[in-house]
């Protein structure tokens, strides 16, 4: 039976081929095999979802047999799962160090993602915070008697600071596509053209 | 003294992710018994095992896609782990402290063994070499080629004669330290060696492998003197009694077993894990086993003595 199955074109055909699997999986249930290729098409027909479930009943079932292990991190990595994804390569490789494509290809890839997106996040972070600094200025946040103090100049000045460096942080946006190819981009903010750093001292006097 | 074999502790949720190994050696300094165990998440966990209960001690961090292999020197005062990225890293278990880290190179590290002297760490790599590193040094001193495929286990001889290693497609290689010749290769089994251990008198080596079984080896003349068969998976790991008469077994069987050294009979099987048993110990004096696995916890065993 499970021969047939292999003879269907792909394709067009791919549904039929979840069909059969499924009435394979109602005979055997504890077959993990047929999980792990029925996990394999759903992830060529962008099921995302489906896929990382039949791939993890695959792993479950038989949890020391590596490729369902790098079947379930596929599936994860077209869900956008980047950890769960390096995880799942991370198990396959431990239960089958020989196997190159496995570091190479897999591991490899889930990793740069997964570099990637912690570093978009900790971008995004630092903007957050450099946004709460600028709304909320620790110095603005004390009454000072006389406005012409050394003092109300260096906090104009730190101010100052932080919007600078909130403009640079909101210049440098990453995008971590799908494919995987992280474009950097200075973004040009048309709609606010120059909230360049003359002005700050307006802001930072509070006027 | 327990007089039958049962368990006596265990630790749930010990990490956040799988235990790939677990190490029990006693510090000389104050005879305190200090487990170490190393996880998928990428830590390096000390423990103190007294009043027959664990008490974390440190968590030591810095290795990265998981930690596959940790050994407590003899003294009892240095651990040596690595992981899945190369590195060896040594620490200082009265302070948790790292001491070195090692890049043995692209996939160039897997099970790491102290020397009996303490003085050198073996790991195997995944071209047949075993790297020797010296622990004083932290470079490379030493390696032993295999000619062979990846070596996934590597194990010394107590009384310093021997080194043997295990790889991916069954091969056992056995080199006499001292001259660094290969003195036997055996096709001990189809399928990957995931552990060996000699036994306390140097005269035994026990082979652990994915087919299932395990195979002991008369050292000197390199005889097969018994294969072994009880579990119903890949057998992960094995581990000599300090006595030299019983040495214990993991598997992905979810199992952990117990046989008679002499008998070759398996006289008790633990079926306490939840899922794949990727390391047993004994301690020190064998009255006590330790196993970790999948299930994210550590097990604690009586013997009887």
């Amino acid at each position: 039976m499970l021969v047939c199955v292999f003879m269907i074109p792909a394709g067009t055909r791919h549904w039929e081929a979840i069909k059969r699997w499924d009435e394979a999986i109602q005979l055997t249930p504890e077959e993990a095999s047929l999980y792990e290729m029925k996990a394999q098409v759903l992830t060529t027909l962008q099921e995302v979802f489906p896929a990382v479930q039949a791939a993890e009943m695959a792993a479950k079932l038989r949890p020391h047999w590596w490729e369902a292990w790098q079947t379930l991190g596929r599936a994860q990595l077209s869900l956008g799962e980047v950890e769960l994804a390096s995880r799942s390569f991370q198990v396959a490789v431990h239960l089958r160090p020989c196997e190159r494509p496995l570091w190479e290809e897999d591991l490899a890839w889930a990793r740069k993602l997964r570099d990637q997106r912690r570093r978009a996040l900790t971008l995004a972070a630092q903007e957050k915070e450099a946004r709460r600094l600028l709304d909320n200025a620790p110095e603005l946040q004390r009454d000072y008697d006389d406005f012409e103090s050394d003092e109300v100049i260096a906090a104009c000045a730190a101010v100052a600071e932080r919007q600078k460096k909130h403009e640079e942080l909101r210049k440098t946006a990453v995008v971590v596509a799908t494919q995987g190819v992280t474009i950097e981009t200075m973004r040009t903010d048309t709609e606010r053209p120059s909230c360049a750093s003359h002005s700050d001292f307006v802001k930072a006097r509070g006027l | 003294m327990s007089t039958q074999y049962s368990i006596l502790f265990k630790q749930e949720h010990a990490h956040d992710d799988a235990i790939w190994t677990a190490a029990w050696g006693k510090c000389q300094t104050d005879g305190s018994e200090t487990i170490v165990t190393g996880s998928l998440d990428d830590m390096v966990k000390v423990w103190k095992w007294s009043n027959e209960r664990l008490e974390l001690q440190w968590t030591m961090e810095g290795h990265q896609l998981g930690v596959v292999s940790v050994d407590i020197s003899h003294n009892g005062a240095i651990a040596a782990s690595s992981s899945l990225d190369a590195h060896i890293r040594l620490w200082d278990l009265e302070t948790g402290k790292q001491i070195k880290s090692m890049d043995a190179g692209p996939v160039d590290a897997w099970t790491v063994a102290f020397s009996p002297d303490s003085k050198y760490i073996a790991t195997g790599s995944h071209l047949g070499k075993v790297n020797i590193f010296g622990v004083e040094s932290g470079k490379k001193e030493h390696s032993l080629d295999t000619r062979g495929k990846f070596i996934l286990s590597i194990a010394y001889s107590p009384d310093g004669k021997y080194l043997a290693s295990g790889a991916i497609d069954g091969i056992i290689n056995i080199f006499d330290i001292a001259t660094g010749k290969l003195l036997h290769t055996l096709e001990g089994h189809a399928m990957p060696i995931r552990s060996l251990t000699f036994s306390p008198d140097s005269q035994l080596l026990v082979t652990a492998s994915d087919d299932g079984y395990i195979k002991i080896y008369d050292v000197q003349h390199a005889n097969l003197a018994g294969t072994l068969s009880g579990h119903a998976s890949w057998v992960l790991n094995v581990a000599f009694s300090p006595d030299d008469t019983h040495f214990v077994s993991s598997s992905s069987d979810k199992s952990v077993k117990v046989w008679d050294a002499s008998s070759r009979m398996c006289v008790n099987t633990f079926f306490d894990h939840q899922d794949q048993v990727w390391s047993v110990k004994y301690n020190g004096t064998g009255s006590k086993i330790i196993s970790t696995g999948d299930d994210r916890a550590i097990h604690i065993y009586d013997c009887p003595v």
